[in-house]
């Protein structure tokens, strides 16, 4: 990407993004799945999940709460957010650099960068991340096509700004990484024998009451260890157990795991695909539809058909105003 | 900039109806594939040129082009796409009606020269 030395692009809050990000740092036995509620079925499912990302329209003045007790950060990684678009990857590396479960390998590249900043303050930190050209490189490969960047910015009014913030359980605390605090925000300790997730769910919920009402969109996201690797691990686990004493319920279980697995694959090729869409300069393709288009005598069609939405759209925006007033 | 100019939508204008009889076409076809994203994972047929044109990627693609021509920043891009002055001209003006105009025009003339 030719974007100018230094400048880190605006990526998509999307969990395709995010899982193909970390992959691209080097990151193993890990994926990136969006929560669409906090909720222990869901949970189930997802297990085990190392940490959570809560995505939110950022404003300049935001609900004004007493100051966060900060947590003792001797054995915390937490970097500063010192650029704006630089905040995707900036909360998943300090949720990445600072979960401790053997599925996760973190690759060359986070473990020498961790290695090279550990020893300074969170703002150098930051300032060492957004310097960091390998980690800066692969975020920027995830930027919207340059050409549209550019042009479709200056367009559209105000683009939207999303901060991003971290929970995890930290050496048996629940901890929050948020980018723009003084430190690591400590939330308590996690009794023992109960998730961190049902400590951390209310806290959330609450987060997310004090946006309702107001118009701000929220995303939850969750680091969790790579599915494939759960399933074959299970799969491995049941396939052993039906040869010491093959049963009806065993090959059934197999069997499903199976589906799962097919699941997993086919969704992650959709998600490759979305990815590889996402980074293609369209821009001729829609060239060459508008001019195949007219040499099929369809063109006058299709911008009726554009006119027709378009006005639809002004119709029903201008209802949502008056609704609204 | 351009506030007169009546409101259109192209994201939902692709639709399936008017794709298919495009896409029936396989000389149609053969010019819009190599404009897919060049990719493995990317069959270059017909099928996959109405999944991309659906896809919320497109369709953002078409959102960002749509808002970039109607403020008029897109003239000096559509110069490099030969499709004629009076094309160019209503990129500069941000007039999506003139742009399907001198489209349709240019697509004439072309037929005129290749006749003789």
């Amino acid at each position: 990407m030719a974007s100018t030395h230094g400048e880190w692009c605006t990526i998509e809050s999307d969990p395709a993004v995010f899982t193909e990000l970390i992959r691209d740092f080097g990151v193993t036995g890990m994926q990136v799945e969006e929560l669409y509620m906090l909720d222990e079925s869901l949970f189930e499912q997802l297990r085990p999940i190392h940490g959570l990302i809560f995505l939110f329209k950022w404003e300049q003045e935001g609900p004004k709460k007493s100051p966060p007790k900060l947590a003792d950060s001797k054995n915390i990684y937490f970097a500063k957010q010192v650029i704006h678009n630089a905040c995707a990857t900036q909360a998943i590396v300090n949720i990445l650099l600072n979960v401790e479960h053997n599925d996760l390998k973190l690759g060359e590249t986070l473990v020498s960068f961790k290695e090279f900043s550990n020893g300074f303050d969170p703002l150098l930190r930051g300032q060492c991340l957004s310097n960091c050209e390998v980690i800066r490189n692969v975020h920027n490969s995830f930027a919207r096509n340059e050409l549209f960047e550019t042009f479709g910015r200056k367009a559209e009014k105000e683009e939207d700004v999303f901060h991003f913030v971290g929970y995890l359980p930290i050496n048996g605390r629940l901890i929050e990484l948020d980018g723009l605090a003084e430190g690591p925000i400590d939330h308590g300790e996690i009794p023992a024998g109960r998730d961190w997730l049902h400590i951390a769910t209310p806290i959330i919920e609450n987060r997310m009451n004090t946006y309702s009402g107001r118009e701000i969109r929220f995303t939850l996201l969750a680091l969790i260890t790579d599915r494939k690797m759960v399933y074959s691990k299970q799969l491995a686990e049941l396939q052993a157990q039906y040869q010491s004493m093959p049963t009806d319920d065993i090959s059934q279980q197999i069997a499903q795991l199976n589906g799962l697995m097919q699941d997993e694959v086919e969704k992650e090729r959709l998600s490759k695909v979305e990815n590889i869409r996402r980074k293609h300069n369209f821009l001729p393709l829609i060239i060459e539809l508008f001019k195949v288009f007219a040499e099929s005598g369809n063109l006058k069609l299709l911008y009726d058909e554009a006119s027709k939405k378009g006005q639809e759209r002004e119709r029903r925006n201008k209802r949502l105003k008056t609704e609204a007033s | 900039p351009a506030a007169q100019a009546p409101p259109v939508d192209w994201t939902s204008a692709f639709s399936q109806a008017l794709l298919l009889p495009i896409l029936s076409n396989p000389a149609f076809v053969q010019r819009l594939t190599p404009h897919l994203p060049q990719d493995a994972l990317i069959p270059q047929t017909g099928d996959e040129v109405m999944n991309t044109v659906q896809s919320p990627q497109f369709q953002q693609a078409v959102q960002s082009f749509a808002s970039a021509f109607e403020t008029r920043q897109l003239g000096p891009l559509i110069q490099e796409f030969n499709l004629g002055t009076e094309a160019v001209q209503a990129a500069n003006n941000g007039d999506f009606e003139a742009f399907v105009r001198a489209l349709e025009k240019n697509k004439e003339s072309q037929k005129a020269t290749s006749g003789t």
